[in-house]
């Protein structure tokens, strides 16, 4: 299941982390909230991040 | 997961923020000129749990302005509270917007949690 996680800290402050998502797919999907709530301050791509894109690239490149 | 996200909250939306003082029993917030001790700024106004001036925030930028003279006249604390507010009420309207449904859950840090199902219809809303 693909989900966007928000933790809202008592300070206000706000983390956003996506699962379930292939690549950039997370980026697209939660973009709506990054824009309206405010300034993006940091932005850390784990490794599933590159593995995905990295298995569709290769993928890409057999067809 | 695939990627970590940290965001500053800035508050640009009436209807969150209106949201956000029901949910800490605040004074409905309104939109005018407001004085503060040695200015007067315009913006939404918010008045806040025990300060002397409400904080007014920028609907174009999302920055408040305020005058807590370093915290004699407002704890930093109930500042903090209405950001908390705000960003789940705001973070909750604009998923349901896009058709998701919204879970919430209070952490023992005092921290809340919002799950969003993306792809899911939002029948019931938020628990």
């Amino acid at each position: 299941m693909k989900t966007i996680e928000i933790t809202v800290a008592p300070d206000g402050s706000v983390r956003l982390q996506a699962h379930g998502f292939v690549g950039r797919d997370c980026q697209e999907a939660s973009r709506f909230l990054r824009q309206t709530l405010g300034k993006a301050v940091d932005e850390t791509k784990t490794a599933e991040f590159f593995q995905t894109n990295a298995t569709q690239s290769q993928q890409a490149r057999q067809h | 997961m695939s990627h970590v996200v940290t965001i500053e909250t800035q508050v640009r939306d009436v209807v969150a923020a209106k949201a956000g003082c029901r949910r800490l029993r605040l004074p409905q917030p309104f939109v005018g000129d407001v004085k503060l001790f040695s200015e007067t700024v315009h913006g939404l106004a918010v008045r806040l749990q025990d300060w002397r001036y409400p904080a007014v925030f920028d609907l174009k930028t999302g920055q408040g302005r305020f005058d807590n003279y370093n915290g004699k006249w407002g704890a930093p604390q109930r500042l903090d509270e209405f950001l908390q507010a705000y960003a789940v009420e705001k973070a909750t309207l604009e998923a349901r917007r896009s058709g998701h449904a919204v879970q919430e859950q209070t952490l023992a840090d005092g921290s809340i949690r919002l799950t969003i199902g993306v792809g899911t219809a939002s029948e019931g809303g938020s628990t």
